[in-house]
């Protein structure tokens, strides 16, 4: 047997896998960028971007994934975007309560902003999805927002020679469902909000950036009686943790239960940033609140008291002054350079 | 001479690779003996095809239009105690004779025990399903049974009409989804089989739809609850179906 011959048997040997049944890397796709060749800039008070391993940063794949945030051929009936819910003059929020998708069905919860969407640890209001890749199918299937079968998402970009040109560039295949989540997360990750009044301050511990009335609302916001930081803590103003807030006595959404399946987790959603806050309302997971004067009424008010309410809310007393004061200070997070519409 | 020692070399390391590569368990045997594993859908014993009436226990005419479910860790077991990983996950969609099949690749050989997971299990039903791309792949999207929010997959789909009023018109629909880590079921089954490399083998199971929805204790009342899609409400119909396909299936031994 000559040598050659023994090593091609040896790599069919290899290839041959050991059973005729199915298991966990069966097809993973290849991309064509392995490495980040793009740097999303942040000031030295942001933590590091967390960047999954199999989604490296690119400029090209970051082109395609804005493209495709923008494109409403990802919907049945292509008239419902990424953007259509996520509008970029508005820290990438919409500005009703429940957003209307195709056919002008309203969904179930207020759209989130995306900034800063990129050091989420989980997403949706209740956390159902781990990763931003994965969090992305669901829009695109559900009947209420763009309600296309991202199968057929697939197809569709598929018929469309400049996305398979893009698709090639990036990941050398023809559009996959691998790289529509891939590029439109990338893309995501690139709305990074850090140019605010109160990042100024961040950067210069001078409290003399805030104005007199923002300065007593900031006090206002860290102190022990309001209780603000408890959850909307660190440089993106959220804990990242799961609270029901008693907005309601009786939940008709159970939030975060519907994950634990456990009833004491009835009513939690996720804390939002506040970063950008005075232009992304309606608030809370329905945008049942319509302004920061009513959220703060709520709060002060000490909630509905539902079962799981949590013990943070327990109300305080404000003056009208104080929470014209401590408005002016949630104003200051607002980021103008970031908050532009966007023209694809 | 020294082609002589390079040629030994080669050939040992081949002998080397060839036992261990296509070997895949400590006992050196090779999963390459063919094995169909099929499941019938049955009422009382007789054969059911989808879409056939039948009346339940509680006086209701049901008829299933769609039914499938995974299988995960699908395990055979000799009498050494010796476990065969035969595959790690699997879809049986039931065609409208109410017959499911997939096929795998086994060691020959004699097993005792038969074990699987009921369901997608955890490592899967977490993972991308962007990463099951491969077409034909039980997890690939194009099955449609990957929700995402929360449920992730749907373990077993069962669908179909039913008529309450008991005139003729199947007024009414049901679709139950099991999904949710909590809904994952194994189940063992002794039994001896035998498997042989030269032909085809067959392991055949049946299982009783009456009990996957009205198993005697854990009934399902589909006119009150005709649905469930993920989720903490109603979480207690994918409990009691994924409790009931335990039950429901069975080796067949005809």
């Amino acid at each position: 047997m000559k040598t050659p011959a023994l090593i091609g048997i040896l790599n069919l040997l290899l290839l041959a896998g050991c059973n005729g049944g199915h298991s966990e890397n069966d097809g993973l796709p290849q991309t064509n960028e392995h490495i980040s060749n793009y740097e999303i800039k942040k000031p030295d008070h942001f933590p590091e971007i967390p960047i999954p391993e199999d989604n490296p940063m690119t400029e090209k794949k970051i082109e395609l994934g804005k493209k495709l945030f923008f494109d409403p051929i990802l919907s049945s009936d292509t008239t419902v975007s990424c953007a259509s819910c996520h509008f970029s003059g508005y820290a990438f929020s919409d500005t009703v309560a429940l957003s209307l998708g195709v056919e002008n069905r309203t969904g179930k919860r207020n759209a989130p902003p995306l900034l800063n969407i990129a050091y989420a640890s989980s997403f949706f209001r209740d956390g159902g999805a781990p990763t931003l890749e994965m969090q992305l199918i669901t829009p695109i299937e559900d009947e209420n927002e763009m309600n296309l079968d991202v199968n057929d998402a697939v197809e569709r970009l598929k018929n469309n020679p400049i996305y398979v040109r893009m698709f090639e560039e990036v990941f050398n295949e023809p559009p996959s469902l691998f790289g529509l989540t891939r590029s439109i997360a990338a893309y995501e990750r690139t709305l990074i909000s850090t140019g605010s009044k109160y990042d100024r301050y961040l950067q210069t511990n001078d409290k003399s950036v805030f104005s007199e009335k923002e300065a007593l609302g900031y006090e206002l916001f860290t102190s022990n009686e309001l209780k603000c930081t408890q959850c909307h803590s660190g440089f993106n103003l959220t804990n990242n943790g799961f609270h029901n807030n008693g907005i309601y006595a009786d939940y008709a959404d159970f939030g975060r239960a519907n994950l634990t399946l456990d009833s004491i987790n009835i009513g939690e959603f996720r804390v939002p940033s506040l970063r950008n806050i005075a232009i992304t309302g309606p608030y809370m997971h329905d945008g049942s609140f319509a302004t920061l004067e009513e959220v703060i009424t709520h709060y002060s008010n000490g909630g509905q008291k539902h079962k799981n309410q949590d013990s943070l809310i327990n109300g305080f007393e404000i003056t009208q002054t104080e929470k014209e004061a401590l408005i002016a200070f949630l104003n200051t997070l607002t980021d103008s350079s970031f908050s532009q519409p966007l023209n694809q | 001479m020294k082609k002589n020692i390079l040629k030994t070399g080669l050939i040992a390391v081949f002998v080397v690779l060839l036992s261990t590569v296509t070997g895949c368990n400590k006992n050196g045997e090779n999963f390459d003996s063919d094995l169909t594993i099929s499941f019938q859908t049955k009422l009382n014993g007789a054969n059911y095809a989808l879409n056939n009436i039948y009346r339940n226990g509680s006086d209701v005419d049901v008829k299933f239009e769609k039914f499938q479910f995974y299988l995960s860790d699908i395990t055979f077991v000799n009498s050494d105690g010796d476990e065969r990983l035969v595959s790690e996950i699997e879809l049986f969609k039931f065609n409208e004779n109410g017959l499911a099949a997939v096929d795998v690749k086994i060691p020959k050989g004699k097993y005792e025990t038969i074990k699987f997971g009921i369901g997608v299990k955890k490592e899967f039903n977490e993972a991308d399903p962007a990463n099951y791309s491969e077409e034909g792949h039980p997890l690939n999207t194009t099955e449609n049974t990957y929700w995402g929010w929360a449920t992730m997959y749907r373990f077993i789909t069962a669908e179909g009409r039913y008529d309450a009023d008991l005139n003729g018109e199947f007024e009414g629909t049901f679709a139950y989804h099991t999904g949710h880590e909590e809904s994952y079921r194994t189940a063992s089954y002794t039994h001896e089989i035998e498997i042989s490399k030269k032909e085809i083998n067959f392991l055949n199971f049946n299982i009783e739809m009456d009990d996957l929805l009205d198993y005697s204790g854990n009934e399902v009342d589909m006119v009150s609850e005709p649905y469930y899609h993920g989720g903490m409400e109603n979480f207690h119909l994918s409990e009691k179906i994924s409790d009931n396909m335990v039950s429901a299936i069975s080796i067949a031994t005809e």
